[in-house]
């Protein structure tokens, strides 16, 4: 053992570190690669140590991986060692498109107050254990956050007006207490008598609307959690007075309070060490944009057309996005009853794909590509959350593109400190097709606010129940929308629109064909998008 | 949490009360976020409810300024909540952040294997967790200063060492380890005559236990 092996130890030890072979043998090759003089050994392990520790995942013993992970984010800085230059980060290194198959399942614990990691594998089946707790971590997560809100929570002073202050009850509550008001918070559900009933925790209560006027803002849904008063009468019904959607909670707040769980299974990050990105991404990255893309109908000509020329327009304004990301449907007719023609024609438009993007190198390159399967689609399931598209059709795409990602829908994107989720459904029919109130006398606008407002206020990507459109039950926190996104991408054939609602800036980009070609650029450094049109009748010039 | 209730300040005792449970069993209790966010309401509708007691205090002073009125006996009670409040969440926070240092001292510093334990990670605030980290990083560079070989301000000082070598018995297996003397194969259960600052750090998280 030379005088070097016995300081890198002693550094290590300082830290209350110990080596393994494997690890000390790496930290002199490390050595080794940068050329070190024995005077600069100390600082440089000293270096070293100290960013190990920093790391999440370090252990007392020095594991080789995280060694080499944060040895390369040193040197990443280190090639910015030069003051004049400012620090260079990759974006690349911060983009993690991640699938919801992979986010490990968090339980919303009663008893101990917070969300608890179920260490039992998920399976596709799902268990009648965590059908139940995938309904109850809805209600739990949303009641949680209810009773945190200021307009509910028990007044602290205790004063005259407390008898009129109404506060959150229970439907085991109501029992033998007619003629007195309540406050319930509980899933809108169809008893079986075909009465609309609301249901919590505990048990369930019929709905008697005659004496409300309207509803509050957004759109009730059967199976939406709502937020319920009324006064509770002799036949066992409550008269309600007024319905709203529960109130929803900033990304901030829930970050203060949930920060140091992993929501998205790719380590948790600190609250300080949030708002240190927040700022080099908006400084550094101000001119970085991701661009989304639905409904690329891969069957029709004129969608290879669009896509050239926005590629194209890309290269001569030499401005490349960081990310492509392609929502399905990748044909514009359904085909999961096709014939074995259509498949394969279903295929070859995608090898067309790859071969179109496979002649901008810039792009198939440097660029990410993100494929998100739609409803029409031909994946494994066709229930939420859905897999990927499968391999087979993807093959070329893989082959040619450098970086190109398959999730499932819906996916999650880490950037940095934002969470950006994708959906591909078509969300605002489906919602509509199951209401059962909405205010009277709604324009298209309102209806668009409505959908945002719901889907975030009930912190759930599908707020209908089980049995019109269920969903994989261990893989339901996949569609949870608890601390909120930082960005959410509704991809619907709906109407484009952008709504920003309590910080997350929510959006769809539209169909690529329509009038023109259509999609969105969003900007993480201004979390906003933009909205981009590339005139149709420009045809003829490509 | 009980809602019939109460009169001002009642949250604030619970709060400390619990303080004084984790004190007398030693443990540290889930960071009570509700009851803290509850106070901090309380104490800004306490401070509304002060508001216009003030205003009409301050108007009845400038009414006649030669035979100043004291303030209203309202307002020096809702101040001496305010006050009160306060001072118990100040203290609740005290408390818990100087039980954070000592289970950081009694680790020897190894705040990895303090915040990979689920069980107290999870009681632990986000904040928390950060000021750990930033109080980590303060150690660090006040040791750095120190060298790396004079003095290791981590050791115990209740238990003065007087010995230079210690045997050890392997309690959790953390495999080969190597020392400034050489290469050693720590397994459950074997025991070891180890020079004492190789391991100690060992000792301190639990993986070895020292003999007689």
């Amino acid at each position: 053992m030379d005088s070097r092996d016995r300081l890198i130890i002693k550094v290590f030890l300082k830290f209350s570190n110990s080596l393994g072979p494997e690890a000390l043998s790496k930290v002199n090759e490390i050595l080794g690669e940068i050329e070190a003089s024995d005077d600069d050994v100390e600082s440089i392990v000293e270096r070293l140590a100290t960013e190990y520790n920093k790391q999440d995942d370090a252990q007392m013993k020095v594991s080789v991986d995280v060694l080499e992970r944060v040895y390369e984010s040193l040197q990443e800085q280190g090639d910015t060692s030069d003051p004049d230059e400012k620090e260079v980060i990759d974006p690349s290194s911060h983009l993690y498109v991640i699938d919801a198959f992979e986010m490990p399942c968090w339980h919303w614990s009663i008893e101990r107050g917070t969300f608890e990691k179920v260490s039992t594998p998920l399976t596709v089946s799902g268990s009648a254990e965590s059908r139940v707790s995938a309904v109850r971590d809805r209600l739990d997560i949303i009641r949680q956050c209810v009773l945190r809100n200021e307009h509910f929570a028990p007044s602290t002073l205790p004063s005259r007006d407390r008898q009129r202050l109404v506060t959150l009850k229970s439907t085991k509550q109501l029992l033998g207490r007619a003629g007195e008001r309540f406050l319930l918070l509980g899933m809108l559900t169809h008893s079986k008598e075909g009465k609309l009933c609301l249901e919590d925790g505990d048990g369930s209560v019929e709905l008697d609307f005659s004496k409300l006027d309207e509803p509050g803002e957004g759109l009730f849904t059967e199976g939406c959690f709502a937020l319920v008063e009324g006064e509770y009468t002799e036949e066992g019904t409550l008269e309600i007075i007024a319905i709203g959607q529960p109130p929803c909670e900033t990304r901030q707040t829930a970050r203060s309070i949930y920060g140091h769980i992993d929501f998205l299974g790719q380590g948790s990050t600190s609250i300080l060490e949030d708002s240190k990105l927040a700022v080099r991404v908006q400084e550094d990255l101000a001119d970085l944009h991701l661009f989304f893309l639905s409904d690329v109908w891969l069957d029709q000509a004129s969608t290879f057309v669009g896509l050239r020329k926005m590629f194209d327009h890309c290269i001569e304004n030499d401005f490349f996005p960081t990310m492509i990301v392609m929502c399905g449907n990748f044909t514009s007719r359904s085909i999961s009853h096709g014939s074995s023609l259509d498949i394969q024609r279903y295929q070859d438009n995608f090898d067309s794909l790859a071969d179109l993007i496979s002649e901008y190198p810039r792009f198939s390159r440097y660029v990410h590509f993100v494929f998100v399967p739609g409803p029409l689609d031909i994946t494994v399931n066709s229930i939420l959350p859905r897999r990927s598209l499968l391999s087979s059709f993807t093959a070329r795409l893989k082959s040619k593109l450098t970086h190109a990602h398959f999730p499932s829908n819906p996916c999650r994107i880490k950037f940095f400190h934002q969470e950006i989720v994708i959906f591909r459904e078509d969300l605002m029919s489906r919602m509509l097709r199951n209401i059962v109130g909405v205010k009277p006398e709604v324009k298209s606008d309102d209806l668009k606010k409505y959908l945002v407002q719901t889907i975030l206020d009930q912190a759930h990507l599908n707020p209908l129940t089980a049995n019109i459109y269920p969903t994989l039950s261990d893989f339901d926190h996949a569609l949870r929308l608890y601390p909120l996104p930082t960005a959410l991408i509704l991809a619907d054939k709906y109407d484009r629109y952008k709504v920003t609602y309590t910080g997350c800036h929510v959006f769809n980009p539209g169909s690529f064909l329509g009038n023109s070609y259509t999609f969105s650029a969003f900007k993480p450094a201004e979390v906003n998008s933009e909205e981009c049109f590339l005139d149709l009748d420009a045809q003829e010039d490509t | 949490m009980s809602v019939e209730t109460r009169q001002y300040g009642d949250l604030s005792t619970q709060l400390v009360l619990e303080s004084r449970r984790s004190t007398a069993t030693d443990t540290l209790l889930k960071y009570n976020d509700s009851l803290v966010r509850s106070i901090i309401r309380e104490q800004r509708d306490l401070e509304r409810a002060a508001a216009p007691l003030l205003l009409q205090a301050a108007a009845a002073a400038e009414d006649d300024e030669d035979n100043a009125q004291p303030p209203p006996p309202a307002l020096m009670i809702l101040q001496t909540a305010i006050l009160r409040n306060k001072r118990c969440l100040l203290a609740y926070h005290h408390h818990r952040t100087a039980r954070l240092r000592d289970m950081y001292w009694t680790v020897g510093g190894a705040l990895p294997h303090l915040l990979s334990d689920a069980d107290t990670r999870s009681r632990l605030s986000p904040h928390e967790a950060d000021y750990l980290r930033q109080y980590h990083d303060s150690v660090m560079e006040y040791r750095a200063d120190l060298g790396t070989s004079e003095l290791d301000i981590m050791a115990g000082i209740e238990k003065p060492v007087n010995d230079l070598n210690v045997l050890v018995k392997v309690k959790k297996e953390c495999g080969v380890i190597e020392t400034e003397l050489g290469t050693i194969d720590f397994r459950k259960g074997q025991r070891f005559m180890v020079r004492r600052a190789d391991i100690e750090h060992l000792i301190v998280q639990g993986y070895l236990e020292e003999l007689g």
